[in-house]
């Protein structure tokens, strides 16, 4: 009896961390987007990505685990005047950090009843928050402790940029918690199972796809990393197992942060069953749904760099503030408005 | 308020092989320095050991990897103005054909510079594959890609192949299709506006003032170029016009090259379809006689001025080059006033400036 | 503006399903011209020693040697800027340019070719060369 659990719930948890939903989902998403987002970015550029390391001729698809076998047995390098404890602390806390919100989300409903989730709370969707309010805090603190010019000004872009981009985010979400009544992730994807919140709510799925951008730091949102003045922001100095840690933290990001919308929005697991995996467990076709869903959000946010250039930090901050906060209040003040015409659409209890 | 200098050294991902001493404060930039001579290989020196036609290959990298066929078009201009040489027609044609084609060569390359610059890599792929084909329309003309030591004095040195015209109308025929993509993508790609347009806004009267030549003092509004106000070669017989910008700023300079491009595809439809038959080169003494000239001609990037001293032996006494990225330079540190530094790369790239030209 | 938005969203998806435009060096090769300028050989019969070539070449990348009972030239490869004058000043056509452009070595030294390495024939080209072509009006350039 361990943390107060008996035996088959030890193994299912240990299932859930280190499997399914766990590092190791987390580090084969991570190594399948790098290379997905390569090779199609680079066939919309008319060229071939990854080419020749694979089993399969002419993918190139164990080329992510090629550069990061070649990361780890780098030298580590720490500036001289670097502060050394908050220069080799951080780059380890933001992967943790962002490892730690896909503990929250529902991925399937469990045959017995109950959800395939980690930690169960009733309060899941505020803890995702949390998670995501803390990371600015990572990055000025790598900015500051490398000592460096280019990384203070990248650090402090990425703050600005990531702080102003909260707001947008935490307003959608009020107008979610207004429609379907709880903070509850697993409760908020049983409420659309007539409807799915996409169709009810389009101008809030705009609003957060966009602030997700922002907050992940992609493309045309690009500042904090890759700029052509700054060199590359705050993880400028770090080389070796550091830097493949930091790459790593921003794809731990991207499944947070589209398993989130995912259920938010479009439904979570509900989709027609199919067949052949309903056979071994019904749980596999609503994971198959969740993945397919994450997958359509992945490529569209993939694909925001290979068309936009890049905005300069004031036009963003103005976009922030004047266009998206007022879009994401006037969708509350729908969904407030017309109350009776969805009430009757959300099942669940 | 502390002021921060910042140094965009020669090893930089956006300035080329240049050097800038930025005097920052926060976000902005106060003054912007030039620092150049990185590049400097005394051209001018060398060119004075050397014969005249020992001196093709220095003259033609003075602007090697964008504009050579244009430099090279006025170091032989200000020859023949000495010597009193007169060209054929068919090689007057075909230095014009070669000169053309090589100006919609250097003004995609300047396309793909500036998505670099903004950040949109996808503009940097296309526009390189597209000139593609006009470097293999040259290779086989000349016989390189990129350096072609093409024209020589009295003419040209080899003459077209065969099945060169129809191929070179076929290509042309598709870049003018191509054109319209490269708008739909990058010029009304609404990020790109927000980012060039009322950024480095050049007003005519201070273009003017500066000396500033080129595309960079049409987009400002002033119409000048050195093909109408005085025609060399055969460019009075062709019938093209001179796009000229509205405001100034950064959009109208990405946006007055790409209408150059339509120009000149117009000239080179008009000039391969009536080429005169004839020779491609006149024999021209190895001696130049005593005289100076001065000439002027219109490269990609602007006005190239050649100003030679001969004095009767075989090599020349003094041969001075006035290259248009020097004459542009000047508008950088003026526009860089109090702007943030965000938009120094933008201004940098739409003056469109290559650091071999200025230190030659 | 929501048209200039997505516009360029649609057009990079049409151009992920077109053919790729890379060359896949050096498996594959681009087919050089008939008049393409690789590097210099030189014709030991024909050449009479004239010297015209020393004296055009810009950069004195061409000098005299004895070669049993006549002088030719030997090649310095690390100064040769390719510009054909040579070629072009031969009375007796014995220096022609050929189409290797990968002639690199690992000294000095080795860069400087002796009348023997002078007047090798080219290397021979790898099995598969295309060149550029338009295979489609609007949208396609490619290398077959």
């Amino acid at each position: 009896m361990v943390l107060g659990l008996s035996l088959p719930e030890l193994i299912e948890l240990i299932l859930k961390v280190l499997i399914f939903p766990g590092v190791a989902f987390s580090l084969l998403f991570a190594m399948i987007v790098i290379w997905f987002e390569r090779k199609f970015l680079a066939r919309i550029m008319l060229r071939i990505g990854p080419l020749h390391v694979g089993p399969i001729n002419r993918t190139g698809l164990l080329q992510p685990i090629a550069d990061f076998l070649k990361l780890v047995q780098k030298e580590i390098i720490v500036p001289d005047n670097a502060h050394k404890f908050l220069y080799n602390l951080a780059p380890i806390i933001a992967a943790l950090v962002s490892a730690m919100s896909v503990a929250f989300i529902p991925y399937a409903p469990k045959p017995g009843g109950g959800y395939w989730m980690i930690y169960y709370t009733p309060l899941s969707l505020l803890a995702i928050l949390a998670i995501f309010t803390a990371r600015p805090f990572i990055m000025v603190g790598a900015g500051w402790a490398s000592n460096s010019k280019y990384c203070t000004i990248g650090a402090l872009r990425a703050a600005l940029q990531l702080l102003a981009y909260e707001v947008p985010i935490m307003l959608s979400l009020a107008s979610i918690v207004i429609m379907s009544g709880t903070f509850d992730l697993a409760r908020i994807v049983e409420a659309q199972s007539s409807i799915w919140f996409i169709v009810l709510q389009p101008v809030g799925f705009i609003v957060i796809l966009i602030a997700m951008m922002a907050e992940l730091g992609r493309r045309p949102f690009d500042i904090p990393f890759a700029e052509q003045e700054v060199v590359f922001g705050w993880p400028t100095e770090y080389t070796g197992a550091q830097f493949a840690l930091v790459m790593v933290s921003e794809y731990f990001d991207l499944c947070a942060a589209t398993s989130l919308i995912t259920v938010l929005f479009l439904g979570g697991w509900s989709g027609p069953a199919i067949p052949l995996l309903n056979d071994i467990s019904p749980m596999l076709s609503g994971i198959f749904w969740f993945l397919f869903k994450m997958a359509i959000l992945t490529v569209i946010i993939i694909m925001g760099r290979g068309i936009f250039p890049r905005l300069r930090i004031d036009q963003l901050l103005d976009a922030g503030w004047t266009v998206l906060i007022p879009l994401a209040i006037i969708q509350i003040l729908i969904t407030l408005f017309t109350a009776q015409w969805w009430l009757p659409l959300i099942g669940g209890s | 308020m502390s002021v921060m200098k910042l140094s965009m050294g020669p090893q930089h991902p956006i300035t080329g092989h240049f050097r800038f001493i930025l005097d920052v404060d926060g976000d902005l930039v106060l003054k912007l320095e030039p620092d150049i001579g990185y590049t400097h290989r005394g051209i001018e020196k060398l060119v004075e050991k050397r014969t005249y036609l020992q001196n093709l290959p220095v003259i033609e990298r003075v602007n090697s990897y964008c504009d050579s066929l244009g430099t090279m078009l006025g170091y032989l201009e200000v020859i023949e103005e000495v010597m009193g040489l007169n060209v054929p027609e068919r090689a007057k044609y075909l230095r014009v054909i070669s000169a053309e084609l090589n100006r919609i060569a250097s003004h995609l390359y300047f396309l793909c510079l500036t998505s670099v610059a903004t950040g949109l890599e996808t503009m940097l792929m296309w526009p390189i594959n597209d000139r593609e084909l006009i470097l293999d329309l040259l290779e086989r003309l000349s016989g390189q890609r990129i350096t072609y030591t093409y024209q020589t004095i009295g003419g040209v040195r080899f003459d077209m192949p065969d099945g060169f015209k129809d191929e070179a109308l076929k290509r042309l025929d598709y870049l003018e299709k191509r054109l319209e993509d490269y708008y739909k993508m990058l010029v009304h790609n609404h990020t790109f506006q927000l980012r060039t347009k009322n950024v480095g806004i050049l007003k005519p009267s201070d273009a003017v003032k500066l000396g500033v030549v080129g595309p960079n003092l049409r987009a400002s509004g002033v119409k000048v170029d050195v093909r109408k106000d005085e025609p060399y070669e055969v460019y009075d017989r062709f019938d093209f016009l001179i796009p000229t910008g509205k405001n100034g700023d950064s959009y109208d300079r990405v946006e007055i090259r790409l209408k150059e491009i339509e120009q000149s595809i117009h000239i080179l439809r008009q000039a391969l379809k009536d080429v005169p038959k004839g020779a491609i080169k006149t024999w021209a003494p190895p001696i130049v006689p005593k005289g100076e000239a001065y000439s002027r001609v219109e490269a990609a990037r602007g006005e190239f001025g050649y100003y030679l001293v001969g004095d009767g032996t075989m090599k020349p006494y003094r041969l001075k080059i006035s290259p248009p990225s020097f004459r542009n330079l000047i508008a950088l540190p003026h526009l860089c006033r109090n702007v943030p530094l965000a938009d120094v790369p933008i201004i940098y790239i739409s003056l469109d400036l290559i650091p071999m030209d200025v230190d030659r | 503006m929501v048209v200039d938005i997505v516009r360029p969203f649609f057009l990079g998806l049409y151009h992920a399903f077109k053919r790729t435009f890379t060359i896949k060096h050096p498996f594959v090769r681009l087919k050089p011209t008939e008049r393409y300028r690789g590097r210099v050989m030189l014709n030991i019969n024909r050449c009479i020693s004239c010297r015209s070539c020393v004296n055009i070449c810009p950069n004195k990348a061409l000098e005299m040697v004895d070669l049993k009972w006549k002088k030719v030239p030997q090649y310095d490869a690390g100064r040769c800027c390719l510009c054909n004058l040579c070629v072009e000043v031969c009375p007796t056509i014995a220096l022609s340019m050929s189409y290797e452009v990968d002639f690199s070595e690992y000294t000095r030294k080795d860069m400087i070719h002796t009348p023997d390495r002078f007047s090798q024939p080219p290397k021979p080209i790898a099995e598969k060369t295309v060149t550029v072509k338009i295979i489609d009006k609007k949208f396609g350039v490619a290398h077959r």
